[in-house]
């Protein structure tokens, strides 16, 4: 019951702060913004009390999926409304409600007009995303994946910068393709576990029982890895990435980064790896490869961009190749390396998001041509900066090096040529994370800006504070064992 | 074969037979006594009242008898001519939910005349009289009756209002390509008589014809020639030409008549022949309706790109649609053919309520914009930042955009999952891909028809589009209802679905 | 908490409080701060050595908490202190501390002091944990930290474009050394399942897998592994091919100069090497390309400082060469005599960095030696402060220079893994070193001045006493540091037998080694004869072609920017716009045609729909037909 209060009291407080928007009852003028805050941090709160009572009352504590909800739903077709979690999903869906806090936070002031609905996009967001991370149905899980993508494109289209409707229709026509050959394997799966048990079944948990010949299964293999590899995503199907992320409002792009790009990683976890153990290891070459040409080539295209949150779009490119690379090399150390790296990558590409939204908010551009010597009038704003790029081009001690490290020494255990070009992207990152911070803050300075309010400040030492125990304490997140990989 | 057998089956009609058939008794009934209605005394509303109570009456008792047990198996036997089953009675209650939508949105476009149209009532019943004829014909016969009757009351109604620009010009249109498809058909059912000496569908062509000395390919294109003619009607490729002119020159109205009622019925007589007759095991058919969707998907899709006129859009992607919807027609065996009527139904019951919505709303439209200036289509620009000052409809207009591109929360979702659940089960990977590529042709221009509607309004429709017009009064409800219908099917279709087993 | 534990808390502590305060402090309160913390630190590593001296304990360690764990392999922050970092905790702490206190009042006027001196704090803090680390990942932390700060402070004046270049070529070339040394680390983790530095160093010795050549690959794992860490060093400590950021690095203020790119940062390499010895020794042919590459870094470098103006340029290139020595001493085999010259080079280049600054403030940051001369009348204190430097430099006999360069030099010739050449090598860079540094001596301190303005009065500088005090102690260190014997070979392994091919020494190397700077002296006294005498405006920077190739630094920042960056730059800008993208983009444009084709056929005209259904019925029979 507890997803689903989760799930639904987001969607519910996000009508409700749409409806009730600047209107006044008895004498107490609502606002969507503090509405949906309220939301957001009662209901995170509310999962994360319920996940330790229950993770103290049950013996297995998450180490494997454990059901929360699992009614009937379409029972023409066997759907059931299934909810469940283990380590890895609770991990990402904390991460969620950290970010959503953060995206709330970065449009309190950007977001002026139709705030309402605006607020009701992004919990609606939110209700997908955590819905993504928890549903074990397949019908479902493909439900929720498409519900989250529709408010996300509504807050692009509607509050984007210049080139909104192109970039809105890229991204969704990008994931929506994929996604439908997605939806091709999985009804295709449940045909086959009626063949092979005799009734249909979209449940997750009954498909891993199931034995698929190889033949078949590295065609439906391709069809979930596609759809998961246009979200990540990794070249060569990655150019939604760049515009969606540029024309998108400041939290919309910390959304994508932060979690979205999360649910394509998810997914070739959870499905790709766990559902087709055989067919992706045979496809794991190919999959490293195209990891390592992200990682490279998403470095280079960062380093060629003059645009700020281009640039940081490019270089979570970069980032999620390494991620894809732990993944498909089957080892231990690497699929932890990968967690982290997921979670470093959310915040510090949120960070760095937020950051371009705090300097186009003073200066109304993006463009690294205008900024420069910000240092001199905004020191703290620079200090941030150069903790954020750091982040970014992996400096140890914060969370990302943790990440990048353990994938790649995992990954070397297994494909050492590759990782050695994987870890040229460690240069790479070094290039662009130096153009970024010195374009923006050093140099002649240009304009006098208006060092960081309280709010803002709030926002980045909250996410360095993260990174860096992140860093320096990874085990928070490492002592889990996120059902590893055998 | 002897024409004694022929006679005595005729000869017996139960009152089974009777009850069975009521609804549409009722129907030409209903007809014939509008007629005397008008020759006593001629009012717009007292006809309007009474068609619409007759169509309800219809559907009403449609959906009795669906509920009841009558039909046991695969439906009732009446004479060789017709044969009613469940699929014909939930596609009759379609049809009737449609027409009433038609009805009532007439009104609100003939109020502008000031003559009285009884004839214009009277055609939309003998429309969907013909069409009902259409859904429980078991014969070559009387589906052809049907087909006529359909079509040419259909040719009254397109060019009905006579002094509108395009009117004449589009009836000629229909008018002839119509007669040409019926003419092609009639021709094709000639040949298949030659084959198989029957021109009953229960008699399975298959068996007779298929043996390999026998002439199979003239039966192939007798099969060809007749399939040609309803895909005319159901403007598939590359049979589609005449579609967006009609569409466009037609009376709104009307054009939601064609969208819906006439395709409806054809598409179930035409599943019901090809099911009947065993089609899916002749490979040259396969092959034909494997070509003929493809290009409907391809050319529907991509004709409607940059598409500024709602209409003509409209035409185009129902071209599509019904490219779609060819997929339940290949299948691969007889026990599929429960789940293939069902997703057929499916599908065509989340079209129908997109296209009344569009319609609904498209007809509001044009009211306010005949108002208030000369004579003009709706075009995309004219929904410009509809959302910000007329939510509800916007939201119905989204909703039934969404479903049409088959975004999930809307019936279009579930349907397009229906085909490919469908598609899967007979392995025709060809028609899926297809599928999968036209929809994503597809929203590239629906997702630019909502985000027209959210552009934020800086221009000055917002003024003049005072709340108190004189068409917002029984609408909002009617909307609303749609909205909710539309939610609720999408979120729990087996609602739906359970009906239709 | 234990005391070793807490010395890199000192340092952090006043950096936390630098940078939250920042420019509210005021010159003095920072200043104490800074400098109080340093001396704080440099007590306690004073007083840890000497309990690791006295205690019959060789190791003293501190565990905090477990970082995180690869596979079974635990990676912990802890520290480890053996002979080896003890040595270096005393010359980062000590040295550091000097060079705070200098940059306290070099630095007092500039409107940022408090953010320089929190770089300079926190530049300790990595710097403590990278020579304090015992394990790989804890060193790289310290590693790249120490790297990071280095860019700062470079960068520290921001506002010229040429400094923030500086700044990014320093950080970048040496993280292309740090991603080779990640590789070593992969490598070494995958060979020997472990990342402790001691442990690693054992099992170096007793694994066989290690430095078995597999029948497909031509080297074993231990000759890559140590070559990856090898190019870490090289990154790091400026060495060919990666030295060319040092030169540029000296567009930062002095103190930096002296405190990174002079004692400790750059000697980074150098540690590295000395603390994998247990892998370096698996590998004769490494310890060879050591060798090599120090003996041709150490020539090269002194051949390109005979040509610099700069007198902050000479002595980086000096820095480069001297370093060079260390890279020859650990190739080798001489861990013990590289760690020593590393410990002198660190007192005295310290204090020929920060007199250098003395003399540049004094000149109103003047650094061109050919604007200068003639002060050694004008600022005798410098003058003798410098000559005290340049001796140790030269390794003239008696200076601390003297008995580390020394024993480098000895332990060359019979060493299997260098052998006569190198020490031919060795002879002709002390040749070098010994006459450039007379030329920076004579242009800067004889001659008769060349410089227009007159002087900043020595007492104009406040604290002029305690900025001279700074050096010098630093003089006397340098002066006496070579009596202290540091004996590390109980910490390091020695070769198997079996490669142990020693020449047999000739008893004339010693008289020769030590004749070789006095040889230099003299022969630059005549050489540069005009430089010491004539004193007019003739005296001027030789234009000759290959004196300005030696300037920019023998022609490697030409040929790495037309070999790497302009290819780069050049592809990243051809791709712009995403080739993948474009490629992407034609499908839409393709159906984009298809449409513009397919809207022909609606031209609305009845004949033509009546002929398409015809035609089309045709085509569909075809379909049935064939």
């Amino acid at each position: 019951m507890m997803l689903t209060i989760v799930i639904f009291g987001l969607l519910l407080s996000g009508s409700v702060a749409w409806l009730t928007d600047n209107k006044t009852f008895a004498g107490v003028k609502f606002q969507a913004k503090w509405l949906s805050l309220c939301a957001v941090l009662t209901l995170g709160s509310y999962f994360l009390l319920s996940i330790f009572s229950h993770a103290q009352s049950s013996v297995q504590n998450f180490s494997q999926l454990q059901l929360f909800e699992r009614v009937p739903w379409i029972s023409s077709l066997n759907i059931d409304y299934a909810l469940a979690l283990d380590q890895l999903s609770i991990t990402l869906i904390v991460l969620t409600f950290f970010l959503a806090v953060i995206c709330i936070l970065v449009s309190w002031q950007e977001i002026q007009e139709k705030a309402g609905f605006y607020y009701f996009n992004l919990l609606a967001t939110f209700a997908g995303i955590i819905g993504v991370f928890s549903a074990v149905d397949m019908f479902l899980f493909f439900f929720f994946w498409e519900v989250m993508l529709i408010p996300m494109t509504a807050i692009i289209a509607i509050w984007g910068h210049e080139n909104r409707y192109f970039a809105a229709i890229k991204f969704f026509i990008f994931t929506q393709v994929s996604s439908l050959l997605m939806l091709v394997a999985i009804i295709t799966m449940a045909y086959i576990h009626q063949q092979q048990t005799g009734l249909l079944s979209f449940y997750y948990q009954d498909w891993l029982s199931l034995d698929i010949k190889i033949g078949i299964a590295q065609y439906l293999m391709l069809g979930f890895f596609i759809a998961f590899a246009v979200k990540l995503p990794s070249v060569p199907v990655h150019s939604w990435l760049p515009d969606a992320h540029t024309q998108a409002p400041t939290a919309g792009s910390v959304l994508l980064a932060g979690v979205l790009l999360k649910t394509g990683a998810y997914g070739l976890i959870r499905f790709v790896i766990f559902l087709f153990p055989q067919a992706s290891e045979n496809f794991a070459p190919i999959a490293a490869t195209l990891a390592v040409l992200s990682i490279l080539y998403g470095a280079k295209m960062a380093f060629a961009q003059s645009d700020f949150k281009r640039l940081v779009a490019y270089s979570s490119i970069s980032h999620m190749g390494f991620v894809m690379l732990a993944i498909f090399s089957f080892n231990e150390i690497a699929y932890q390396g990968a967690i982290v790296t997921m979670v470093a990558h959310g915040l510090s590409s949120a960070a760095l998001f937020s950051l371009a939204g705090m300097i186009y908010h003073r200066i109304h551009s993006r463009s690294l041509n205008d900024m420069g010597g910000f240092w001199q009038s905004a020191p703290r704003m620079g200090g941030f900066g150069l903790a954020f790029a750091a982040a970014a081009f992996g400096l140890p001690g914060l969370a990302n090096f943790v990440g990048e490290f353990l994938s790649l020494v995992g990954a070397f255990q297994v494909f050492p040529i590759m990782v050695i070009f994987a870890a040229l992207g460690l240069i790479g990152s070094a290039i662009y994370g130096m153009v970024l911070f010195q374009k923006t803050f050093q140099g002649m300075p240009l304009k006098p800006v208006q060092d960081l309010s309280i709010r803002e400040i709030c926002i980045c030492s909250s996410l360095l504070g993260l990174l860096i125990i992140l860093g320096l304490y990874p085990n928070i997140i490492l002592h889990h064992s996120f059902g590893v990989l055998t | 074969m002897t024409p004694i057998d022929n006679i005595v089956e005729v000869t017996v009609f139960t009152t089974e037979m009777f009850i069975v058939l009521s609804p549409i008794l009722l129907l030409s009934f209903g007809i014939v006594l509008s007629l005397l209605l008008i020759a006593w005394q001629r009012s717009q509303k007292m006809i309007a009242v009474f068609s619409q109570a007759i169509l309800t009456f219809t559907l009403l008792l449609s959906l009795h008898l669906l509920s009841g047990s009558l039909l046991t198996g695969d439906g009732v036997q009446i004479t060789t001519l017709l044969k009613v089953d469940h699929f014909s009675y939930i596609s009759l209650s379609l049809i009737c939910l449609s027409a009433l939508a038609v009805v009532g949105l007439s009104g609100q476009v003939l109020k502008s005349e000031i003559e009285v149209h009884d004839e214009y009532y009277l055609l939309i019943l003998l429309v969907t009289l013909g069409a009902s004829i259409l859904l429980v014909s078991d014969h070559f016969a009387s589906l052809f009756l049907g087909f006529e009757l359909l079509s040419i009351s259909l040719v009254g109604l397109v060019g009905y209002f006579r002094e509108q620009k395009y009117a004449v010009e589009t009836g000629f249109k229909y008018l002839i390509l119509s007669a040409s498809a019926s003419s092609f058909m009639l021709l094709g059912i000639a040949f298949i008589y030659s084959q198989t000496g029957n021109l009953s569908f229960a008699v399975n062509s298959a068996a007779v014809s298929w043996s390999p000395n026998s002439l199979q390919l003239f039966n192939s294109i007798g099969i060809l020639l007749f399939f040609s003619g309803i895909a005319f009607k159901l403007s598939l490729a590359p049979f589609h030409f005449w579609t967006p002119d009609v569409y466009q020159g037609a009376p709104t109205p009307i054009t939601l008549l064609m969208a819906t009622v006439s395709k409806v019925a054809m598409f179930t007589v035409l599943m019901k022949c090809s099911f009947a007759q065993g089609y899916f095991n002749n490979e040259h058919f396969v092959d034909v309706i494997l070509v003929i969707a493809l290009l409907s998907m391809f050319i529907g899709n991509t004709l409607a790109l940059k598409q500024q006129n709602i209409k003509r859009l409209m035409a185009y992607s129902s071209i599509a649609h019904f490219g779609y919807l060819l997929i339940v027609l290949v299948i691969s065996s007889e026990q599929n053919i429960d789940f293939a009527w069902r997703s057929a139904l499916f599908y065509l019951s989340a079209y129908i309520l997109a296209n009344v919505s569009i319609f609904t709303i498209v007809i509001l439209h044009e009211n306010r914009i005949l108002q208030n200036s000369a004579e003009r289509e709706i075009s995309i620009g004219d929904w410009q930042s509809m959302f910000w000052y007329r939510r509800t409809e916007a939201v119905l207009l989204m909703l039934s955009i969404l479903s049409l591109a088959g975004i999930p929360l809307t019936m279009g979702f579930i349907g397009k999952f229906y085909l490919l659940n469908q598609a899967v089960i007979s392995q025709s990977w060809w028609l899926i891909s297809g599928l999968v590529i036209g929809s994503g042709i597809g929203l590239a221009y629906y997702l630019p028809l909502i985000f027209t509607m959210l552009k934020s309004s800086e221009n000055s429709i917002v003024e003049n589009e005072s709340p108190s017009d004189t068409f917002v009064k029984s609408p909002p409800l009617f909307i609303t209802i749609l909205i909710i219908i539309s939610f609720y099917f999408g979120i729990f279709p087996d609602s739906l679905s359970q009906y239709i087993m | 908490m234990s005391l070793l534990a807490s010395l890199p808390l000192y340092p952090l502590l006043s950096f936390l409080i630098l940078v939250s305060y920042g420019k509210r402090l005021s010159w003095g309160v920072a200043s104490w701060i800074s400098v109080g913390s340093m001396a704080a630190a440099a007590l306690c590593s004073i007083f840890l050595v000497n309990q690791l001296s006295t205690s019959d304990t060789t190791v003293i360690t501190a565990y905090m908490w477990q970082w995180f764990s690869v596979g079974s392999a635990k990676v912990n922050i802890s520290f480890y202190l053996d002979a080896l970092s003890a040595v270096m905790i005393l010359v980062v702490t000590g040295v550091g501390f000097l060079i705070h206190l200098f940059a306290a009042i070099y630095m007092k006027s500039d409107e940022n002091f408090s953010r320089f001196m929190a770089y300079m704090n926190l530049f300790i803090v990595a710097m403590l944990v990278l020579v304090l680390a015992d394990n790989l990942v804890l060193l790289y932390l310290g590693w790249e930290g120490v790297g990071l700060c280095s860019f700062l402070l470079i960068g520290f004046w921001y506002k010229e474009k040429s400094n923030v270049l500086a700044a990014r070529k320093a950080f970048i070339i040496t993280r292309i050394g740090d991603t080779a040394m990640a590789i070593g680390l992969f490598l070494l983790f995958k060979s020997l399942a472990s990342l402790n530095i001691a442990d690693i160093n054992q099992l170096a010795q007793t694994t066989e897998s290690f430095t078995l050549i597999s029948m497909n690959a031509t080297h074993s794992d231990a000759y890559w592994a140590a070559l990856l860490l090898l190019g870490g060093a090289v990154g790091k400590s400026a060495q060919l091919p990666l030295q060319t950021w040092l030169p540029d690095a000296m567009a930062g203020p002095t103190p930096i100069s002296a405190l990174i790119h002079a004692a400790t940062m750059v000697t980074a390499g150098v540690y590295l090497i000395a603390r994998m010895n247990g892998v370096f020794l698996m590998t004769p042919e490494v310890m060879n390309y050591v060798a090599w590459l120090g003996g041709i870094t150490l020539l090269l470098a002194g051949v390109a400082a005979l040509a610099q103006n700069d007198i902050k340029r000479v002595l980086a290139y000096s820095t480069m060469s001297q370093i060079g020595y260390m890279m020859l001493a650990l190739g080798a085999g001489a861990w013990s005599a590289g760690v020593f010259h590393l410990m002198t080079h660190a007192f005295f280049k310290a204090l020929l960095f920060l007199t250098a600054g003395a003399v540049i403030l004094a000149l109103h940051h003047q650094q061109d030696l050919f604007k200068m001369g003639g002060l050694l009348k004008k600022l005798p204190v410098e003058a003798t402060l410098f000559l005290i430097g340049l001796a140790c430099l030269i390794a003239l006999p008696g200076t601390s220079g003297f008995f580390s360069k020394e024993a480098i030099i000895a332990s060359l010739w019979s060493s299997p893994t260098a052998g006569p050449s190198l020490w031919w090598c060795a002879i002709l860079g002390a040749l070098l070193t010994s006459i450039y540094s007379c030329r920076l001596f004579f242009l800067a301190f004889l001659g008769k001045s060349r410089f227009p303005e007159t002087l900043v009065p020595s007492d104009h500088i406040e604290n002029n006493k305690l900025l001279r005090g700074a050096l010098f102690i630093l003089a006397l260190l340098s002066l006496l540091g070579g009596l202290v014997t540091v004996d590390l070979s109980s910490l390091f392994l020695s070769y198997k037998q079996s490669i142990a091919n020693s020449y047999e020494s000739p008893s004339w190397l010693h008289v020769t080694a030590i004749a070789t700077p006095f040889v230099g002296i003299i022969f630059s006294w005549f050489y540069y004869k005009n430089y010491r005498v004539i004193s007019d405006e003739s005296v001027v920077a030789s234009q000759s072609t290959f004196v300005v190739f030696c300037r920019n630094g023998l022609g490697f920042d030409t040929l790495y920017g037309a070999l790497l960056i302009k290819p780069y730059c050049f592809v990243a800008r051809l791709n712009r716009k995403d080739l993948f993208d474009q490629t992407l983009m034609l499908t839409a444009w393709y159906v984009r045609i298809w449409r513009d084709v397919l809207s022909v056929s609606q031209n609305g005209s009845l004949r033509w729909f009546a002929a398409a259904f015809g035609l089309s019925m045709v085509g569909l029979i075809c379909v049935v037909i064939l």
